[in-house]
């Protein structure tokens, strides 16, 4: 604890400025660079009818001013607000262990997501190199069981790998459950609706 | 009809006459250019399972909607060009949306065949007297106001060049569909409206009056009733439902597709048919092959011609 | 009059019987597990409503389809599980001090202690009993209000001034959720901002894509608002439980040991409670945003203030539970008057089901939904009748049909429920995880949809951890496409005149209002959000 002047010098919180540079940053990005690359129309047009009427960049900039605005007065309300006594503790933030989650998080979804779209080819792929089948997934991709591999393969360790990372163990009634859930959507999704198609059999 | 509808079977047939044996080796999917519940969708479903029954082809539908039909479009170029990945939509996506679209061009698809056309026609409450297009014109000089129901921004165009034409000035209506358009009509929103072929049941019930055909040809509902055409307005703003493949099909695979898709939409029997006879008289519209690239590239060049003098 | 009620009665037809005239049970049926499903889902911990409307929505689409046959069965589940759920959030908050949602908070402050006191049965029937009155009240000040507003907003406003009135509510909503007003604007406009994305009304072609095609549509709507919502709560969740690693909970010895009647006399001590927080719910609820934490304290508080007792609140009175629950169920009903006057969302069980009646069918919502046309018949054509009103009788039918379900076996069925309040988070977060790929891959036909699910997800991640309100986010999501048309055409009839908005007496109060609204909001003293 530093001294009582120090404490009411005005601290204000980096969550707080750093919200309102980023959302500024972002808007002139958007507004200077993703938007005149990215809309064709303008802001105002002539119609087909021969009528001035918005174009399709007008709302967009619209909005985008909006938040140039906002963020501005975001960061100048952070700035006005120096007679603060106390810290804000509404004022979230992100720490470095959530970012440490969210690295790991990812890493186990997007596992299971690579095994749900490349199962069922490689699998294909490999039985046709042997000379089992002559197919391609393309052309299997309606066919079970290769139509339900990469689901079931990588649901199972998605939601298995999630599970066991939360429990911090490998507890077999909780798999039971995994393996259970995974028969009931395929009993649904893949079995009672005939024209759904499980992942990965649209990008196919 | 009949006639018609056979010629131009034949027509698809005369230049498409070998039919080879392709077969699919795996399931086909229809893409749908338009959302799930409109008219399109219940055609291309009905289509997709009388397909399925007859041929033993397993026909997976899915929709792609947006842009009208040019999200689908833009998706179906880059599939494989093996027949089996196909869409459906109707022939502006080809020949209009192109035109203003930096990604897609006419040459990016293999055209397979038609299955139904539109009945584009002005309409007027049976109750207003007029029985013309000149007699609209003349009650909006003597100061009627005119609102128009349409659908989308392209139709409410066409109503602007309408109104453009005459020298008369009009308000627009949007409404939902071209049902939502006939019941703004009868509901007393609008006093004009277009109609794409579902206000057959009005017009026969003496509700609704056809003013001008806006297709090619008078309607089949008002046989001597003018056409745009005839009223020296040089454009046709009807539409026809059709399917596509990514360009490099085989031409085998494409004619036996279209073939498939002719014999149900034919067929009075089928499901596909008894909608496209209730939806867009008088019945199925097939062109394919050759004929309907043909066709497509002819209307591709009026489009252009079109956009050229809204924009003078 | 007399169209009124055949209105009426066309309405309550359709829910019972088919377009041929046949009697039809699906309806029924899937308003009926529907209303089970909510009360077992508001009865787990960590799960409330709108999740469970947010997960079964596409899979209630991918069985029963889109056509407007399928809008009744869909729209009956969705209003099922709503209501139900309100009830079932009593539950895990009277046994075991754990409130699902956090208005539920307040149920445990009387709630845990009358089970502690061994009342768990009572104070799970005082908990039902109001929910479902305040429930009824609320649904009935709906009926009779939506339609008169809604003829009254359509008879007043044009283009500029509906467009206005959307500002004004969303402005509305940034203010009264989350911790600051401005970040709340912010998201809210960065939320109507994403949804521009894809389609354009010009025909130019596809705007704000990054020319990925499959985006060439928009961000599908649903994996969107699925992302922000669950699978942010789902990263929360599972965050905490890997950080935990314990979520046991501790069972009460004896639950039953008390005094567990539940009769007319009790009826009569909590009724005048009861009544006063149905009234402020619902007054809460038809405002856009605020939800139910505030109606449960401002019910929970006036209960206190006009009790002769009020020490003894907290330490485990009848009056606490029925004042928290009768005043946060009071909430669903009117919190849908802003969405069929206006097509507003005031908070997540509305946003699900203005989702499920924009992907289902050509029902519309909106002012425009109660005019009452001249019913016609055409032959060979068909009926000419404003088909929206009609649905919309319907959907008031399948709200009355929740509330009898809710009334009679819902007091049954919540009181063998403690089970459930079991399962832990650890495995139920992961299998929602799978089952929102599954349903918005099926859905939306592509892998793009579980990235835009996981995309959204991570957004509404980094907004919870910041302390930042995510409705906004969500409604100006919804609610921009339409803003846009509503400006275009607004603009465009003004003859292009850039201030058409200021021109026009009640839009320009609409917005005076609107930035009266945050003015005072940025000067309030922040307020931590649970």
């Amino acid at each position: 604890m530093t001294s009582s002047t120090d404490h009411r010098r005005w601290t204000p919180n980096p969550w707080d400025i750093g919200f309102g540079v980023v959302t500024l940053a972002a808007s002139l990005v958007a507004l200077f660079f993703w938007f005149p690359h990215d809309i064709k129309g303008g802001f105002v047009e002539i119609n087909l009818a021969g009528r001035l009427e918005p174009g399709d960049a007008f709302f967009p900039v619209l909005l985008t001013t909006t938040m140039v605005i906002l963020s501005v007065v975001q960061l100048l309300s952070v700035a006005l607000t120096r007679t603060q006594q106390e810290p804000d503790t509404t004022i979230g933030k992100l720490t470095p262990a959530n970012l440490r989650f969210l690295l790991l998080f990812y890493s186990v979804v997007l596992a299971g997501l690579a095994v749900m779209y490349w199962l069922g080819p490689l699998t294909t792929a490999l039985l046709r190199g042997l000379g089992i089948i002559d197919q391609s997934y393309r052309e299997l991709l309606d066919t079970a069981p290769y139509k339900y591999l990469g689901y079931v393969g990588g649901g199972f360790v998605m939601t298995a790998g999630l599970i066991t990372w939360a429990e911090g163990k490998v507890r077999p009634r909780a798999i039971l459950t995994v393996v259970i859930v995974l028969f009931l959507s395929l009993l649904i999704f893949g079995i009672l609706l005939k024209n759904i198609q499980l992942p990965p059999n649209a990008d196919f | 009809m009949k006639i018609l509808v056979s010629i131009l079977m034949l027509l698809g047939l005369v230049v498409s006459p070998a039919q080879a044996d392709w077969q699919p080796k795996g399931p086909i999917k229809l893409w749908i250019g338009f959302g799930a519940g409109g008219g399109t969708d219940t055609q291309a479903r009905a289509l997709a399972e009388e397909l399925e029954a007859r041929r033993g082809w397993r026909i997976i539908p899915e929709n792609k909607a947006g842009g009208g039909g040019t999200v689908m479009a833009a998706a179906l170029k880059e599939a494989p060009a093996d027949g089996q990945t196909i869409g459906f939509a109707i022939n502006t996506t080809f020949d209009f949306a192109t035109l203003k679209s930096s990604n897609l061009s006419l040459d990016d698809f293999t055209y397979i065949t038609t299955t139904a056309g539109s009945q584009m026609a002005v309409l007027a409450r049976a109750d207003s007297g007029w029985k013309t297009l000149d007699d609209m014109v003349a009650a909006a000089k003597g100061g009627t106001k005119i609102v128009w129901a349409d659908w989308g921004a392209q139709v409410e165009a066409a109503a602007e060049i309408v109104a453009k034409h005459f020298g008369i000035k009009v308000n627009h209506l949007r409404a939902k569909g071209g049902k939502g358009s006939l019941n703004a009509l009868v509901a007393r929103d609008a006093n004009v409206g277009w109609g794409g072929g579902v206000q057959r049941g009005l017009v026969a019930a003496g509700e609704l009056v056809i003013l001008a055909s806006a297709e090619d040809k008078p309607l089949v509902q008002a046989p001597k009733t003018k056409t745009l055409r005839d009223y020296g307005i040089d454009y046709s703003f009807g539409f026809q439902f059709m399917l596509a493949g990514p360009k490099g099909m085989s031409t085998e695979a494409r004619d036996t597709i279209a073939k498939a898709i002719a014999e149900v939409v034919l067929d009075p029997t089928s499901k596909t048919h008894k909608f496209v006879v209730k939806q867009y008289p008088p019945g199925p519209v097939v062109v394919a092959g050759d004929a309907l690239a043909a066709q497509l590239a002819a209307t591709l060049k009026a489009n252009r011609r079109l956009l050229e003098a809204v924009s003078k | 009059m007399d169209l009124v009620l055949e209105y009426v009665v066309r309405g309550a037809h359709g829910v019972f019987f088919s377009a041929a005239g046949d009697f039809i049970w699906l309806p029924i049926a899937m308003v009926f597990i529907g209303v089970l499903l909510g009360i077992v889902i508001g009865a787990v911990p960590g799960l409330n409503g709108p999740f469970a409307m947010a997960l079964s929505l596409p899979i209630l689409i991918s069985t029963f389809g889109v056509s407007n046959a399928a809008l009744l069965p869909i729209l009956g589940f969705l209003i099922g599980v709503m209501k139900g759920a309100t009830v079932g959030g009593a539950v895990p908050a009277i046994l075991f001090n754990t409130p699902g949602t956090p208005d539920a908070y307040l149920t445990t402050l009387d709630g845990y202690p009358m089970a502690k006191n061994g009342q768990a049965m009572k104070a799970l029937k005082i908990a039902h009993f109001s929910s479902a009155a305040g429930d009824t009240f609320s649904d009935i000040v709906l009926f009779l209000t939506a339609p008169v507003l809604a003829v009254f907003i359509e008879r007043i406003l044009d283009l500029p001034e509906k467009s206005a009135l959307i500002i004004l509510s969303l402005s509305f909503m940034a203010a009264v959720s989350g911790s600051s007003a401005i970040k709340g604007l912010i998201v809210g406009v960065l939320g109507m901002l994403l949804a521009l994305m894809g389609s354009t009304l010009s025909g130019n072609g596809p705007r704000m894509t990054f020319g990925i095609i499959a985006l060439g549509n928009g961000l599908p709507v649903t994996s969107a608002v699925l992302g922000v919502l669950v699978i942010s709560e789902v990263f929360m969740g599972i965050e905490q439980s890997a950080r935990d690693r314990l979520s046991r909970v501790a069972a009460l010895e004896n639950p039953l040991s008390g005094d567990n009647s539940f009769g007319l006399k009790d009826i009569r001590a909590i009724m005048p409670r009861v009544c006063t927080s149905a009234v402020i719910g619902t007054i809460v609820g038809a405002l856009p945003g605020i939800g139910t934490t505030l109606a449960a304290t401002l019910g929970y508080e006036s209960a206190r203030r006009l009790s002769k007792h009020p020490q003894k609140f907290g330490t485990g009175v009848p009056e606490g539970v029925a004042a928290t629950e009768a005043a946060n169920s009071a909430v669903s009903g009117a919190n849908l008057i802003p969405v069929l006057s206006l097509g507003i969302p005031g908070n997540f069980a509305a946003v699900f089901l203005i989702l499920a009646v924009e992907s289902v069918g050509d029902f519309t919502l909106g002012p425009s939904l109660f005019r009452f046309t001249e019913i016609k018949n055409v032959e060979g054509y068909g009926m000419i009748i404003n088909k929206d009103l009609v649905t919309c009788f319907s959907i008031f039918t399948l709200m009355v049909l929740g509330n009898v379900f809710n009334w009679t076996i819902g007091s049954w069925f919540l009181r063998s429920l403690g089970v459930l309040a079991r399962i832990p988070k650890s495995v139920m977060l992961p299998v929602v995880l799978l089952i929102t790929f599954t349903a918005v891959y099926a859905q939306d036909g592509g892998f793009v949809a579980i990235w835009i699910v996981l995309v959204f997800g991570t957004v509404g991640y980094v907004l919870r951890k910041l302390n930042v309100s995510i409705l906004p986010f969500v409604i100006g999501f919804i609610l921009s496409p339409k803003l846009e048309e509503l400006v275009r055409g607004a603009y465009s009839a003004s003859g292009g005149d850039s201030f058409f908005m200021l021109k026009s007496p009640l839009a320009l109060a609409f917005l005076m209002i609107a930035v009266a609204i945050m003015v005072l909001a940025g000067r309030r003293k922040p307020h931590r959000v649970p």
